[in-house]
């Protein structure tokens, strides 16, 4: 805690920042001559009665945006913890190979593994565009979700390790019993940040024509013009999205975390 | 007191091998520690006392030599060195308790994982042995909650709880607080005073007087003096041990 003099300045510091955020914004809008018209989004989100009702194409692309995000998270993390373990290895073939495979996903924009996972791989094993994707998303998560567990395991604390080693406990109870508890809870925050991104990084998969929540939002400019309205409202819905994710990562870190208290 | 030698070591060596440096730590340690001997292991920082102390059950392993705890050598398999586990407790430095866990779910850990024993058999052990180290009020506190003093005779109680023939105590009262480190000793002396077998690792001499029979001074790898504690400090026969006396008094 800063001391009382200085949590001032600091309340200070923040006032001043908000002020000047603030400022450009409201005087930027207050120059922009756009006629603001929200209402030509009604039929994106929800359907007229007259054309059957039910969700709008906006909410089927922010649905198709969670399911792929979420299956992406799923095998990613399955596949990162394959890796991670490879990763943790002394042996050193497996854990080259792993090293490899990290850095390939890691250091190349995901855009490009995309295009590969659809026009070349998908042509020659005939993949649909929604495979591809989530293809693409699964690998690309794993390999941080790789680097996560081994950076987790790398610094945990030794003489735990030997603690229970001198207790006489297998390998499979120590890491059971005392590393996967507290592991966990250290990967917990990095593991919904890297979560948190992968959903954005779905945005991409527009480009091989899935109809997730951007390209829905691409095909509504091109009818309406209507671009201020639609990526406002858009990127509202991911924001409220991975909010909650963040949120949920947050309660679940609370809670894991209690037991480390007193 | 029964005269049959629990541990034995024979010609340990121990090399830590880095790409660029050698780093020869126990060169030839000899010893035999009988069955319900107090052994003080003692020697300025870097003579491999610790060393030496944990390749008794094995958290190091050892570049040549042998080393056998009640007979049991751990090259022979896997099974071996986990009984030689089995008959071992050990102390840190660093308590080392598990943070995850409250102090009793600590202590119940071995009777129920190696021992075999039900979670009931396992909590009672554990209250018992809690009760024994004084801290009957504070089972159900996690280690971040408890003083140092408390949890290193929680990680006591841990280390009693699977009924180990030995117990190795790894500088148990070096990161103590200097008020604290009596509660600890006390129970140490206790448990001595039951006829445990025990490897004390230390560089407090009032402890290892007030605990031990027997004194090793270890410098440089080397078993340098060794004895009764009391005509060891009283009488050193070595210069290398007068002058490490004498520096740790002054300090």
């Amino acid at each position: 805690m800063p001391d009382k003099k200085l949590s001032i300045y600091y309340s200070f510091l923040s006032f001043f920042v908000i002020g000047i955020i603030a400022f450009i914004i409201v005087r930027s809008f207050y120059h922009l001559d756009y006629q603001w018209d929200f209402s030509v989004l009604g039929p994106y989100i929800w359907l007229p009665s007259s054309d059957g009702g039910g969700p709008g194409l906006f909410l089927q692309g922010l649905w198709i945006t969670i399911k792929m995000s979420f299956e992406g998270i799923l095998f990613g993390s399955i596949l990162g913890i394959i890796f991670g373990i490879l990763l943790t290895t002394n042996e050193k073939v497996s854990k080259t190979a792993a090293l490899i495979y990290v850095d390939i996903f890691r250091n190349t924009p995901v855009l490009v593994q995309l295009y590969v996972a659809y026009f070349i791989v998908g042509t020659a094993f005939n993949l649909s565009g929604s495979v591809a994707g989530v293809l693409t998303m699964s690998l690309f998560c794993s390999a941080y979700v790789a680097e996560i567990f081994r950076g987790t395991l790398a610094n945990f604390e030794k003489g735990q390790i030997d603690a229970a080693k001198a207790l006489g406990l297998s390998p499979l109870q120590i890491a059971r019993k005392v590393i996967a508890p507290q592991a966990l809870r250290n990967m917990l925050p990095p593991l919904v940040g890297q979560f948190v991104s992968l959903i954005k990084d779905s945005s991409l998969l527009s480009v091989v024509a899935i109809p997730e929540l951007t390209k829905e939002a691409q095909n509504a400019v091109t009818v309406t013009f209507r671009s201020f309205e639609t990526w406002f409202f858009i990127a509202l819905l991911y924001f409220v999205v991975n909010t909650l994710v963040s949120s949920f990562g947050r309660y679940l870190e609370k809670r894991l975390s209690v037991s480390l208290k007193q | 007191m029964s005269q049959e030698v629990v541990v034995s070591l024979k010609e340990v060596n121990k090399i830590f091998r880095t790409p660029k440096t050698e780093h020869h730590v126990l060169k030839g340690i000899n010893f035999e520690v009988k069955q319900g001997e107090v052994v003080a292991l003692i020697g300025p920082s870097g003579s491999g006392k610790s060393t030496c102390l944990r390749t008794i059950n094995a958290l190091e392993t050892i570049t040549s030599g042998d080393v056998e705890v009640c007979g049991i050598n751990y090259r022979n398999s896997k099974k071996s060195l986990h009984m030689i586990r089995r008959n071992t407790g050990m102390i840190f430095q660093r308590f080392e308790l598990f943070p995850h866990m409250t102090a009793i779910e600590n202590v119940a850990l071995g009777p129920n994982l190696v021992l075999g024993k039900s979670k009931d058999e396992s909590y009672k052990m554990a209250k018992d042995l809690l009760a024994r180290v004084g801290l009957a009020n504070h089972m159900d506190k996690f280690p971040k909650g408890l003083s140092g003093g408390q949890q290193q005779r929680v990680a006591i109680a841990r280390a009693l709880a699977i009924n180990p023939k030995i117990l190795l105590c790894d500088e148990p009262t070096s990161a103590l607080d200097p008020e604290l480190v009596d509660e600890v000793v006390d129970i140490l002396v206790d448990i001595a005073a039951t006829g445990m077998t025990m490897i004390v690792v230390t560089h407090e001499l009032y402890f290892a007087q007030k605990v031990s029979q027997r004194t090793m001074f270890l410098e440089n790898g080397y078993i340098v003096e060794q004895g009764d504690t009391k005509k060891m400090f009283a009488a050193p026969k070595t210069e290398r041990l007068q002058s490490f006396l004498k520096r740790i008094t002054h300090q």
